[in-house]
């Protein structure tokens, strides 16, 4: 006690300098020991005993969410800020997310029970969209490139810039960030998304303000944004110009775009339609050209002039059949709705409406085979819970639904990822942390 | 001369940041029956937005200009961003000069926690908006508000 009050006595000393600076690092100084140490008197508080094993995992979330909120935070999978999971060929889960103005890459062998030490993509931190509709991605190349891509926020509102880096040394390190944008007098293009075709061409698409800019300044009306993407054949090297694919799109809903077998990568995105109505539409990006030009989805004519913060998903079967999920606010079916696309015949198939209560969001889908895997998430009162149902006719029926996961407080959005063999369920929540589920084991 | 920046910086990142966090309440579970018990069943609008919703700004400049020509509206605005986007939130509400309306901000982003507090209907679509005519009776409207709305609602309330 005598030491402590010494200690307090010099520190007390070191304040009365006149040196402001001085002051402002030991306080700093003075913070973070603080903080530590309420860190580590919750966390020795954790320390698994027998005794109180009933209330242990509440003492757990709470640490995890005071050790995550400290701004001295080392970056980490568990407290990762909008992770993005994805499987490499090789089986590996591999996760992009964002701690302080970077974006980090970890990946696991072990089906997310360890993660290696993050690795810093952008070598200058950045202000970096990291939320429930706009997150870093990852991708991988033929020869065992790895591709990420994220949008900087600029200082105009809603306005953001594709940035994109690779990795050709499997994730060791990354090389300097790029905007692969032609527009000379940046507007603003954000919710990024990519695939990479058979031919190992590298896909990045986003949605676009040049049109909405241009339009504005000649005093003509222009409802959402547009939806533009670019392609690489050299490995992430050059990028072509950008392609503009339509106009008139949701600007605050992410887009989605998948690789097909036949080779070319569909897209899906929300549209906006005449009275506003946000339906689906779909193309098909075939190198610099489009193969299929856009063509209405869904006609569910939700009229709003609202931001959904809500974009569809999409995974395509071995008859590059696009499943989408998607949600409506209103109009003819509110809530979450599932449908098989036929893009030979412009055809939606099948399509239900899952779940209509205002507790159901974020619908995401998964095609392993015939195996269609529907999962969103549902809140019931005092906690959130993962609901999936599952189709093993290629969406044409469903199981009774199933909680798979649930957690008591905040949780980012969930994913479903597969390895090619198995499927899974990816979600980060506050008090639990990151973790990767394995869905359908009983099956 | 260092020093005098430093001073200069250290006031004006203080006198920023208070006035700021001073004038927006954090939205939590039990916020909504404070709004409601401190307007005594009197007539507002409650305004829900967010930093990254492009229609909620055509909202909110409509409220600025209601705001400095009919100073009787009582609108009580709750941002869906959480505290961390503090800043973005206040410099929004700076630029629309109404900082000086009954401002919240949710404790936690997007919560759908918080979000059925408010309304166990919503789906989260912004902006959002409902109109009160006393505690317990209120009209929701999912969308950008439009004059001809508050002014229909103005004569609903008399």
């Amino acid at each position: 006690m005598n030491c402590l009050l010494r200690l307090g006595a010099v520190v007390m000393k070191m304040f009365a300098t006149k040196c402001l600076f001085l002051k402002i690092i030991l306080l700093v100084a003075v913070i973070s020991v603080c903080w530590s140490g309420i860190v580590l008197a919750v966390q020795s508080q954790d320390k698994p005993s027998d005794k109180i094993h009933q209330h242990g995992a509440s003492k757990v979330a709470h640490s995890l969410a005071l050790r995550c909120a400290s701004p001295f935070a080392v970056p980490s999978v568990d407290c990762a800020k909008a992770p993005m999971p994805i499987f490499s060929a090789e089986g590996d889960l591999w996760l992009s997310f964002v701690s302080h103005g970077h974006v980090y890459v970890a990946r696991s062998e072990n089906l997310g029970i360890d993660f290696s030490v993050p690795v810093a993509v952008n070598r200058v931190p950045e202000h970096i969209y990291a939320d429930k509709e706009n997150r870093p991605k990852l991708a991988f190349g033929h020869e065992g490139e790895v591709y990420v891509s994220w949008t900087r926020k600029r200082k105009a509102k809603y306005s953001g810039e594709v940035r994109f880096s690779r990795s050709l040394d499997q994730g060791a390190t990354f090389e300097a960030s790029m905007t692969p944008i032609d527009e000379g007098a940046l507007t603003s293009h954000r919710f990024d998304n990519m695939a990479v075709d058979k031919q190992g061409r590298l896909y990045l698409a986003w949605i676009d303000k040049r049109d909405k800019a241009a339009a504005d300044a000649e005093g003509k009306e222009y409802p959402g944004g547009s939806v533009y993407y670019s392609v690489s054949s050299d490995s992430g090297a050059t990028f072509t110009p950008n392609i503009k694919v339509v106009d008139n799109s949701c600007e605050c809903c992410r887009m989605r775009i998948a690789s097909a077998n036949d080779g070319s990568v569909h897209a899906l995105w929300r549209n906006i339609y005449p009275g506003f109505a946000r339906d689906n539409a779909m193309a098909i990006l075939s190198g610099s050209s489009l193969a299929k030009a856009p063509v209405r989805v869904s006609y569910d004519e939700w009229q709003i002039d609202a931001c959904p913060h809500h974009g569809p998903d999409i995974s395509l079967d071995q008859h590059d059949r696009m499943h989408v999920a998607w949600f409506n606010g209103g109009g003819k079916r509110p809530g979450l709705v599932y449908g098989r696309f036929d893009s030979q015949q412009d055809l939606l198939e099948h399509d239900i409406s899952i779940d209509s209560s205002a507790a159901a969001s974020h619908p995401r889908v998964l095609v392993l085979g015939d195996k269609v895997y529907l999962a969103w998430k549902r809140f019931v009162g005092d906690a959130t819970e993962v609901r999936l149902i599952t189709s093993f006719d290629g969406g044409e029926s469903w199981s009774a639904y199933q909680a798979v996961a649930q957690t008591k407080n905040e949780s980012d959005q969930l994913f479903l990822v597969s390895d090619g063999d198995k499927a899974y369920l990816s979600w980060r929540t506050d008090d639990e942390g990151y973790r990767l589920l394995r869905l359908g084991s009983s099956d | 001369m260092i020093e005098k920046f430093s001073v200069i910086f250290v006031i004006v990142y203080l006198s920023i940041s208070s006035a700021l966090a001073n004038n927006i309440t954090l939205f939590e579970e039990s916020s909504l029956a404070d709004i409601l018990a401190q307007r005594e069943n009197r007539p507002f609008i409650l305004v829900i937005w967010s930093i990254d919703c492009e229609p909620c700004m055509k909202e909110l400049e409509l409220l600025s200009r209601l705001h400095t020509t009919q100073i009787h509206l009582d609108v009580v605005l709750i941002s869906t961003d959480g505290p961390e986007q503090l800043a973005e939130v206040g410099a929004v509400l700076h630029r629309f000069a109404i900082t000086d309306l009954d401002n919240w901000l949710f404790a936690n982003s997007h919560s759908p926690r918080l979000r059925y507090q408010i309304d166990k209907q919503w789906y989260g679509e912004l902006p959002r908006a409902y109109f009160y005519l006393d505690a317990t009776t209120r009209l929701a409207h999912s969308g950008a508000l439009t004059y001809e709305q508050i002014d229909r609602w103005g004569k609903l309330k008399k």
